[in-house]
């Protein structure tokens, strides 16, 4: 990636989010150390953090072809649960320990029974997400890690305690506050990282032993001080959208003029906007009600689209946002009813918005360009 | 979408809705000439589905309480609390070869509801935005088998002329243990709480047992009928008994005496056919060769033009498709507990498409498993609807389990509502080579 | 991994208090031999045994309507002292005493064998679904419950439950040769007494599911395929599909394939707009 970032942290945040088996991970494994994977980030990572686990974020990163999963999903699936399988049949995550899958979506879920079935993962379990936010769907969600806490501590012969849990909301708590302080720092004209080089951290931020991340994100926020960005471009640009982990996608969009300055995304503030409440005297409790209503949710969750769309407003006003792309996995049924909605509400509001399709790994870079280009003209001209 | 006031949604929904209803009169009336005992239960089933439309004209003319359903929610509740429903998604089933349907699609694509979401999903999307769906004292929805199902719900809940009517939507879990049927019961109860909240109508209990009491009849004569299909060669095949014994279970009226009768007319007529040794053919002049699983929903956008080819070409017979097979358990009536216990097994973990989608995919393979060897299929079809893509992320297993099996397994690609996504023509040439590639023709 | 072995021995248990609890009992010790169990039966047993199916109007006794109460379980285990070769237990009336009437039917198969592995289980478990194999009884077509009919043909031959056991074992043992022992348990006294079979061995269901999930990560991915390649017709399509993966694989890893499914399906797939 270039970068005008001198920062070794930031270096090891670039490797970490450009391949799935990092040095970090192999070095946590050669100690002895567990590792999970999970997809979607409504799975409480901190679950496996406080059994001395850890958590790695589902991706297909590095794939360039789906065929060994063709043969578990078609052609009307989402790219990224078929790059994703196929990178795991190839044996790119033979070092993975157990895997928690869960019912974020209708192609991901499917992982699950794919998985069980092809692979030979010791750990593999699948969690039951509610759509709705309310108290009894927070009540089923907090019996569900009560499940999977239980299932992990029979499996890897752990034991959880409220003291271990509440360490780890603790740790991902101070991961968020420092994620967040990253991301006020592009609230200024010229900001000292871009959209392109802030996924990169965040991706890492998934794929790291959490401490020794905590421990680089400082290093970078400190590295990242005194540093000036390039007050350069044509427009300030929010993303909203979903699974997006690839930050050579921002940087096309970068490429033209458009700084990404913030997002709703799920590798991006939606992962650590608000923190878990640290106050509940249960553990389990707090961290259910976090990921079924207290944290920005995505369309899957229902009856959240007033919520939703106010985050994405409050959102674009506090990073003084010239316009809003909203990209979207082919297939997916939740961002492309999602983006119709928004895109009616956007224009009540006068703020420009671009639902953009696309396929997991990035192809049609030249439409790409276009379509961005186009939608940059219309800000300009809008700003004239 | 420009903005309607709801005196005027009111005026255009129902100008639509009576035009569907004329459309069944006119399917009803050329029922009613067609000689034959299964004509005459066509003829039926379209009046009992009428009298629900009618029922629904009614209450929109003189503002009677009535619901916005999805499928799968119970309606024996509704039935109890003598509320009248339709089906925010009926249309795509019911009058998916009505005139007007394929405009209807283009004018979804137009909205920007682009073209890989599930048809039967963006259709009532179109309604609703465009104001040609009757507004209901309240919505019921339901947030699976797929993602489209809550999405639609949401669409719903940030129209303008929509907000401010309530809904209630149950959230099925995606586990399938004691555990989850005690928590889709409570979503139950809630949904009975919001009904009566918002209805006026209250939930009578001795009436609720009446109504499971009958439901409990009419599934009994429906799986009775059932075990008929499992005759070699099966009494019927795609035109009845299939997946209209579904609709009319669950869909139209639940727990309903008419529906009751119904399904024993149909027995008694497959019943004489199995005793004469006749098949689902009748004069056509072809016999029963192939033995088929179609293991979805039948292709309503265009099941003319294909399902009697599949028969006349092939001797190919529909014995079994995913709505017509029978996984249903009796409800318990002895108790409100165990009516809302068995309500909620039935809605959560019987009924069909909830029963496999919902949640991890056992189902896909049992029920395949199960159906093969009970109906003694030759081969299945999984037709690949373009919106069922937790179903496609399943082709492996589906094809692995039939592999198991000794029965070959097809899956085409396809929207069962818009037949301009595959051909009818492209379909009928797939399934030929693949019949023919499987020695089955 | 569970075992079924507290379940196996919960159920003796339970069969034993129902005995002692006065309900009608006989118990019969058939021959192991599966081909020896056939021998004497009223009615024909094997593939295509019961030609059609058996009407309302033709039945001579139903058992396991839900209205009357219904259970059925297959436990295994690899401890031949659980269970108890041959042997077959009734409590309850039998069927020719029931013309015209409905059981309550609660079935339990209980088998044994040394090599019996968690991956037996998906098998065993499917053994029960008898289908066309026993003349004159059509189990319908239910899902998690067991709902049957006896034919008055078959009732007027004497079909009992002594028939239905040793066509179970000779059926069961036949299909899953590793079975080396297996004991029967038929209850049709009342719906609570089935019920309460129900609810001993409930639990085992989830444990079966898990023994399937289990099995299925052993097995793994496998790129072989039991047809032979040369009488295959999907031959061309497959080989092209090994093709691909070998190019697209060779340079990253082993010769260690994981591939292929079904090629022609992946035709279709690949073929949707």
């Amino acid at each position: 990636m270039e970068t005008s970032i001198k920062s070794d942290a930031f270096d090891k945040f670039v490797q970490a989010s450009s391949c799935i088996l990092n040095p970090e991970i192999e070095a946590w494994k050669e100690q002895g150390g567990k590792v999970a994977g999970f997809f979607c980030s409504t799975v409480p990572e901190e679950i496996f953090t406080a059994a001395g686990i850890m958590p790695f974020r589902m991706r297909g990163t590095g794939s360039t072809g789906t065929e060994l999963s063709d043969s578990c999903f078609s052609a009307i699936n989402c790219s990224f649960p078929r790059h994703t399988m196929n990178q795991a049949l190839k044996g790119e995550y033979d070092f993975l320990d157990g895997l928690i899958c869960i019912n974020s979506c209708d192609h991901v879920r499917r992982i699950y029974d794919n998985w069980i079935r092809h692979l030979k993962t010791p750990f593999v379990e699948v969690m039951s997400l509610p759509r709705k936010i309310e108290q009894p769907q927070i009540d089923w969600y907090r019996d569900e890690i009560n499940v999977l806490k239980g299932q992990i501590e029979e499996h890897f012969k752990v034991e959880i305690t409220d003291k271990n849990l509440r360490d780890a909301i603790k740790l991902h708590n101070e991961i968020r506050s420092l994620q967040k302080q990253l991301y006020e720092l592009r609230k200024v004209d010229n900001p000292p990282i871009t959209g392109t080089e802030t996924l990169a951290v965040m991706v890492a931020g998934t794929a790291m032993p959490r401490p020794q991340y905590k421990a680089l994100l400082e290093e970078l926020l400190e590295d990242l001080s005194g540093h000036e960005g390039t007050g350069k471009y044509r427009a300030r640009i929010m993303i909203v959208g979903g699974e997006l982990d690839d930050p050579e996608y921002i940087k096309i969009i970068e490429e033209q003029g458009g700084l990404v300055v913030t997002d709703s995304t799920c590798f991006g503030t939606r992962l650590m906007w608000r923190p878990v409440d640290e106050d509940n005297l249960d553990p389990v409790q707090a961290l259910a009600s976090y990921y079924i209503y207290d944290r920005p949710s995505c369309p899957r969750m229902y009856g959240d689209q007033e919520r939703r769309i106010d985050y994405t407003r409050e959102m674009a006003k506090e990073f003084n946002v010239d316009g809003i792309i909203g990209e979207r996995l082919l297939f997916c049924d939740q961002w492309l009813v999602e983006h119709y909605m928004t895109n009616l509400d956007l224009k009540d509001d006068g703020i420009p918005f671009m639902a953009l399709d696309r396929e997991y790994i990035l192809s049609g870079k030249g439409q790409l360009r276009t379509r961005v280009q186009a939608f940059l003209e219309k800000l300009e001209a809008a700003e004239n | 979408m420009a903005k309607m006031d709801i005196e005027e949604i009111k005026a255009k929904s129902l100008s639509r809705y009576k035009e569907e209803r004329d459309y069944f009169k006119l399917l009803l009336s050329a029922a009613k000439v067609m000689p034959g005992e299964e004509n005459a239960l066509q003829a039926k089933l379209l009046e009992i589905l009428l009298d629900s439309k009618e029922t629904v004209v009614d209450c929109v003319e003189n503002d009677k309480p009535f619901i916005g359903g999805y499928f799968c929610n119970a309606p024996e509740l509704f039935t109890a609390m003598d509320l009248p429903w339709f089906m925010v998604m009926e249309t795509p089933f019911l009058a998916a070869t009505a005139p007007y349907l394929i405009n209807d699609i283009e004018g979804a694509e137009e909205m920007g509801l682009g073209t890989d979401l599930c048809t039967a999903i963006r259709l009532p999307m179109y309604y609703i935005e465009n104001g040609l769906m009757p507004m209901p004292t309240a919505v019921l929805g339901l947030l699976y088998p797929c993602d489209g199902a809550p999405m639609l719900h949401q669409v719903l809940q940030h129209n303008e002329a929509w907000k401010n009517v309530p809904i209630y939507s149950c959230d099925p879990p995606y586990k399938s243990d004691e555990r989850a049927v005690e928590y889709f019961a409570d979503e139950l109860r809630r949904m009975s709480k919001f009904l009566e909240e918002h209805t006026g109508k209250t939930l009578d209990m001795d009436k609720l047992v009446t109504v499971c009491d009958e439901s409990n009849k009419t599934y009994s004569k429906w799986q009775d009928y059932n075990e008929l299909r499992r005759n070699v060669p099966s009494p019927h095949g795609w035109e009845i008994g299939g997946a209209q014994a579904f609709a009319i279970s669950q869909c139209f009226v639940a727990g309903d005496p008419r529906c009751t009768a119904w399904f024993e007319q149909l027995y008694k007529c497959g019943e004489a056919r199995v005793k004469a040794g006749q098949g689902a053919n009748t004069a056509e002049g072809w016999t029963e060769k192939i033995r088929l699983l179609w293991f979805d929903i039948m292709p309503y956008g265009w099941v003319f033009e294909f399902m009697p080819w599949l028969e006349t070409e092939f001797g190919a017979v529909i014995v079994m498709d995913m709505f017509g097979n029978f996984p249903y358990t009796l409800i318990d009536t002895s108790s409100e507990e165990t009516i809302f216990h068995d309500l909620a097994k039935r809605n959560l973990l019987d009924a069909p498409m909830i029963r496999q989608a919902r949640s991890t995919a056992e189902n896909f393979s049992e029920d395949i498993r199960r159906m093969v060897t009970d109906y003694r299929i030759d081969c299945v079809i999984w037709p690949g609807h373009m919106g069922h893509k937790d179903g496609s992320a399943t082709i492996g297993i589906m094809r692995e389990t039939c592999r198991e099996l000794g029965v070959p397994f097809m899956h085409i690609g396809l929207d069962l509502f818009d037949k301009r996504y595959t051909s009818v023509d492209e379909v009928k040439e797939k399934v030929t080579d693949f019949f023919k590639g499987m020695g089955l023709a | 991994m569970p075992t079924f072995d507290e379940f196996i021995e919960g159920v003796c248990r339970y069969v034993e208090l129902l005995q002692e609890q006065d309900r009608p009992a006989k118990s019969l010790q058939f021959p192991n031999d599966p081909e020896q169990l056939r021998e004497g039966l009223p009615v024909q047993i094997g593939v295509n045994a019961n030609q059609g199916i058996i009407l309302r109007g033709d039945t001579f006794a139903e058992l396991g309507n839900p209205e009357m109460g219904s259970a059925s379980h297959l436990l295994w285990t690899t401890d031949s002292a659980l269970v108890s070769d041959g042997k077959m237990t009734l409590i309850g009336p039998d069927i020719p005493e029931s013309e015209g009437g409905s059981l309550p039917f609660g079935q339990v198969l209980l088998v044994s064998g040394p090599k019996l592995t968690p991956a037996d289980h998906e098998r065993l478990k499917g053994s029960q679904h008898v289908g066309d194999h026993i003349d004159g009884y059509m189990l319908r077509s239910t899902s998690e419950h067991i709902w049957a009919r006896v034919s008055k043909e078959a009732g007027a031959k004497g079909f009992d439950f002594e028939t239905l056991g040793r066509a179970l074992m000779s059926l069961v043992k036949s299909k899953v040769p590793s079975v080396s022992a297996m004991e029967i348990i038929f209850i049709t006294s009342s719906k609570k007494d089935v019920k309460g079979l129900d609810l001993i061995v409930s639990e085992t269901r989830s444990i079966g599911r898990e023994m399937i999930k289990e099995t299925w990560k052993e097995r793994g991915f496998d790129i072989d395929c039991e047809v032979d390649c040369a009488s295959c017709h999907d031959q061309e399509v497959c080989d092209d599909i090994r093709d691909i993966v070998h190019s697209t694989s060779s340079d990253e890893e082993s010769d260690e394939l994981r591939v292929v499914d079904n090629p022609v399906d992946q035709v279709n797939a690949e073929s949707v707009p």
